[in-house]
């Protein structure tokens, strides 16, 4: 059903959207609208009553980088991301971006808005997630840096007293010795199958100095106590080795929040697959 | 809610529902008919236009999202210079024209023409990605794309 009354605002700075969050209850952010699109199928958009459109706001759409990071404003396009290049972004943020939709829909779509998207996790969560990404979150009254395995939960957060929004995405630069991405589910297409997998690996010597293993779909996950039981052993893994990893990581991935399924089935390959690489 | 915004060349205000889709202004409200109302969720690529110069499927942007934006359509690209070489290279390269898909291939074959970077044909194949043509083959699409490349830059040598 078409909202008629729906009003749109435009801010031209985050302290006006702070004025705004404060003044507006309930309003709802957009920037890109490829998720609000992509769920739709009628002659026009529904949307809520009160929106606020961040899309032209340019301290949101900027982009900086540092000798150890790379600083993404949430309204950049993935476009922007692809055209800095292989050399200058992460291997997997650069893989992730590149299997989303086609180019005329990345020239929109943002990175703020693959993050944030409700339900089903998009593309670059897994690869954010396994890079250690933070995010700064403001409130019309605040600003504070988040790593984003806190921000984001699988079971639904506490609703925050004070609206909130995304206006920076950090992103470490680190180098990875072994840097895997996978799309699970129809290319180019987000459906309920959809979900990506990460796999990072920094090794010195013959021993596993790093490893970060993320997934995300319905659900996403990064389990540090897993990762830590790899750190530190020789490579190559032995087939001893990997038969007790997989046995672990049925322990560590929960089944009661991630039933049996065809996800969950592939999730393991892909950890298997993955891990294979190490012996 | 009043959108101002320039389509093709002219300052324009529409009154609309902020949330309708762009395809279908251009379509009811300016009789433009290039674009093609096809699968409204970006991945046909028939009812494409420049937004600011980027090819960009109409059907997924909303109407709020365009204000103070340049819209162009094929209608009013193809009186340009550029649309001549493009239409040249697809003539020479056997690429026929249904007329469903051309806003589509036309506009992403001018991105690809008028970008500084050399693109080999597998990221040339990439870029038509978001472009669902059944009336000629790929390979031709490329040696069209590459055909207009060449007429482009004689043309600028030319001048």
């Amino acid at each position: 059903m078409i909202n008629k009354y729906t009003t749109v605002y435009h801010a031209s700075s985050i302290s006006e959207i702070q004025m705004i969050l404060k003044n507006i209850a309930g309003i709802s952010l957009v920037a890109g609208c490829t998720e609000i699109a992509r769920r739709q199928t009628g002659r026009a958009l529904h949307l809520q009553a009160n929106v606020l459109s961040l899309a032209k706001i340019p301290e949101l759409c900027t982009i900086a980088k540092t000798e150890r990071y790379i600083e993404f404003g949430p309204c950049v396009t993935l476009d922007a991301i692809l055209q800095l290049g292989k050399k200058n972004i992460p291997d997997a943020l650069y893989d992730s971006v590149c299997t989303i939709a086609n180019p005329g829909v990345r020239a929109i779509a943002t990175l703020g808005g693959n993050i944030a998207a409700k339900g089903q996790r998009l593309s670059t969560f897994a690869a954010l997630l396994a890079l250690d990404t933070r995010l700064e979150i403001r409130t019309p009254y605040e600003a504070a840096w988040i790593p984003m395995a806190r921000y984001f939960s699988n079971t639904g957060k506490p609703q925050s007293k004070d609206p909130e929004f995304i206006s920076k995405i950090r992103v470490p630069t680190e180098s990875w010795d072994i840097s895997i991405h996978r799309r699970i589910g129809q290319s180019g297409i987000v459906t309920d199958r959809t979900a990506s997998f990460t796999f990072l690996v920094k090794f010195q010597k013959n021993v596993l100095a790093d490893i970060r293993i993320a997934y995300a779909g319905k659900f996403f996950f990064r389990k540090r106590e897993f990762e830590n039981l790899m750190i530190g052993r020789t490579l190559p893994l032995s087939e001893k080795d990997m038969i007790n990893l997989m046995d672990k990581a049925e322990l560590f991935f929960e089944k009661d929040l991630f039933p049996p399924s065809y996800e969950r089935k592939c999730l393991f390959n892909l950890l298997e697959e993955s891990l294979r690489e190490l012996t | 809610m009043i959108i101002p915004f320039e389509l093709n060349g002219n300052m324009v205000y529409i009154d609309s529902n902020p949330g309708e889709r762009l395809v279908h202004i251009l379509r009811r409200r300016f009789n433009l008919l290039a674009s093609k109302e096809g699968c409204l969720s970006g991945r046909c690529g028939s009812c494409m236009i420049l937004l600011d110069g980027n090819p960009i499927p109409s059907c997924i942007v909303p109407v709020f999202q365009i204000r103070n934006a340049s819209i162009v359509t094929l209608e009013h690209f193809s009186k340009s210079d550029d649309y001549g070489d493009i239409k040249e290279g697809f003539e020479n390269a056997g690429v026929s024209m249904c007329g469903f898909c051309d806003a589509g291939k036309i506009l992403v074959a001018n991105a690809i023409v008028s970008s500084d970077v050399r693109m080999s044909k597998e990221e040339i194949k990439a870029m038509f990605s978001g472009n669902m043509c059944r009336c000629t083959s790929i390979d031709d699409l490329v040696a069209g794309v590459k055909n207009a490349i060449a007429i482009r830059r004689k043309r600028k040598n030319d001048k």
